[in-house]
């Protein structure tokens, strides 16, 4: 009679499989205004309510949205945290990440939050709270991907 | 519900460790199952269907994971159904299988859930891959990024404080030392959780969950059949419920502020409904809470409505989730210290079963006669909740 090894092997394996994700013409429209320094939402014909980044649809009265409007390159920050421990594909730590309700919409987008002390010894930094207000700041060199803007807070850092 | 009652009859889960490598995964499945018929004094030819429960297969690295494992949970020349609601999972497979039952289509079915976390080695790079592709995972979110940004609101807002968040991780891993199949069984103190490595504001690694194998699985069926068995536990309600995609689009008033779970709330609220409870904190005995995050637990103490709006942080003040409080929270230490994520769902659900039976063992509440337990999955997208009693209708 054999009994099984006691020593248990793993066999290596990995999944490498490219996408080319369809956007729509909603998401390739931010994209193009990203460009031009603009930040667009859409606005329901029937609620009004106002969702940044933009989609064909309203989820609230589910009706087709067909109308693009730029809202402000301000805006409120409404959740952060300060990333420390790297994780697989990550920038260097720290880093800062926020959604932000621009001014004009109803709903909020996600970036990187730029120029502030990170440091944590004495707590989050004041400019880094809920409720601070920001600015988008945008790349020179456009790639046409969420990451060609970016917030900074609106007062220097402190 | 219309139709037959749903009881479950038994339950078998895997010891959790970070990797199982003396089994392949089908054989981790089978160890569960065969467990859980056991422990159901059932014959796998008594299986009517099976509901298999695996959350994103990225973790495996194999595609379609119920066609793996299919011999190994008894599958062959059944009907079987695959649910996936993400981290709720485990929660929706109890759910799907209780309606069918009570639907009267199957007498009974086994629920099987299954996740191997660490057969890849950055488990956050999977958790990557489920944000939007266009505006999201360019910011390189995760779930641990995600569950921050909830704790900021809920600090701002709620009063949360890292005393709060300190004293869930102590009770939680002070519950597991009691649970044999807990996968960490460490002592730890508040002051070890505050001083534990920062991984994003105000999150540290002792307020998250490990990254587990295992699985688990469940035999439910009438209650009438449950009734010739030695031991029942039987569905009083379930509710599920799901919330919008993305995080920014959950952002817009008090109602959906994305620190209190509104999605949970409403899957509750449906159980509650069903179950005829009118007062949670008074009438449930213990709670299976699937919270892989201390600020979570505190956020849902709300949304199941144990607390009044706006006072979750006072069930951590006045002691009242511990084991020797009046609403114990995951006695068995819950999925902070034992994570396989497509299966703790269902894990929760069957240590509300034993709960109720009087079979947890050393972390049994005395007396529990009426449990409730959750899942979550998809950061705050899906939500199920079930009330399970120790006696029938």
């Amino acid at each position: 009679m054999t009994h099984p090894t006691t020593v248990p092997a793993r066999l290596p394996g990995e999944w490498r499989i490219p996408y080319q994700y369809t956007i729509g013409t909603f998401a390739s429209a931010f994209f193009d205004a990203l460009r031009e320094q603009r930040i667009l939402g859409c606005r329901c014909g029937q609620c009004g309510r106002v969702a940044v980044p933009p989609k064909s649809f309203c989820e609230f009265c589910f009706i087709p949205v067909e109308e693009l409007v730029e809202v402000g390159k301000e805006g409120v920050i409404e959740a952060v945290t300060v990333v420390t421990a790297p994780f697989a594909g990550s920038p260097p730590v720290p880093y800062a990440v926020a959604y932000v309700r621009p001014d004009g919409a109803t709903s909020a987008i996600c970036n990187y939050l730029q120029g502030v002390d990170l440091d944590l010894e004495d707590g989050l930094n004041e400019a880094l709270r809920i409720e601070a207000r920001v600015k988008m700041v945008f790349r020179d060199d456009p790639e046409g991907r969420v990451t060609d803007f970016w917030f900074e807070p609106l007062s220097p850092a402190q | 519900m219309s139709g037959p009652q749903a009881a479950v009859l038994g339950f078998g889960q895997t010891r959790y460790k970070t990797s199982r490598l003396d089994v392949g995964t089908p054989e981790l499945v089978f160890e569960a199952v065969s467990r859980a018929l056991a422990d159901a004094d059932t014959e796998l030819s008594e299986i009517d269907a099976v509901v298999f429960a695996s959350a994103p297969e990225v973790f495996e690295g194999v595609y379609e994971p119920e066609r793996w494992c299919l011999d190994a949970f008894g599958g062959v020349g059944k009907p079987v159904i695959r649910v996936h609601t993400g981290g709720a999972t485990g929660g929706s497979g109890p759910l799907a299988a209780a309606r069918l039952i009570s639907a009267g289509v199957y007498e009974t079915v086994l629920v099987v859930g299954l996740q191997r976390t660490s057969e890849t080695a950055d488990a956050q790079a999977v958790f990557t891959t489920i944000f939007d592709p266009i505006y999201e995972q360019d910011v390189q979110l995760n779930v641990i990024t995600g569950i921050a940004l909830v704790a900021s609101r809920q600090m701002k807002y709620f009063g949360l404080t890292e005393d709060h968040m300190a004293w869930i991780s102590v009770k939680n891993f002070t519950n597991a030392l009691r649970n044999p199949y807990a996968h960490l069984q460490k002592t730890i103190t508040e002051k070890d959780v505050k001083e534990s490595r920062s991984l994003a504001h105000p999150l540290r690694l002792l307020h998250t969950c490990p990254r587990s194998d295992g699985s688990a699985a469940v035999v439910m069926t009438t209650a009438a059949k449950a009734k010739t068995k030695a031991h029942a536990a039987y569905v009083k309600g379930l509710g599920c419920a799901a919330d919008v995609y993305r995080i920014g689009d959950r952002l817009h008033d008090d109602e959906s502020d994305f620190a209190i779970p509104r999605a949970q709330a409403w899957a509750a609220t449906e159980a509650y409904r069903e179950a005829g409870i009118t007062n949670p904190r008074r009438e449930l005995d213990v709670v299976e809470v699937y919270a892989p995050f201390a600020n979570l637990e505190i956020a849902y103490y709300e949304s199941l409505q144990l607390a009044p709006h706006g006072r979750g942080i006072e069930l951590v003040e006045t002691g009242a989730t511990a084991m020797d409080g009046d609403i114990p929270v995951v006695p068995s230490g819950g999925c902070m210290t034992a994570n396989p994520i497509g299966a703790t769902g269902l894990v929760r659900f069957g240590e509300a079963a034993l709960q109720v039976m009087g079979r947890a063992g050393d972390h049994q509440v005395d007396g529990a006669r009426l449990a409730l337990a959750t899942a979550c999955g998809g950061i705050d997208q899906f939500y199920t909740a079930a009330v399970l009693a120790a006696e029938p209708d």
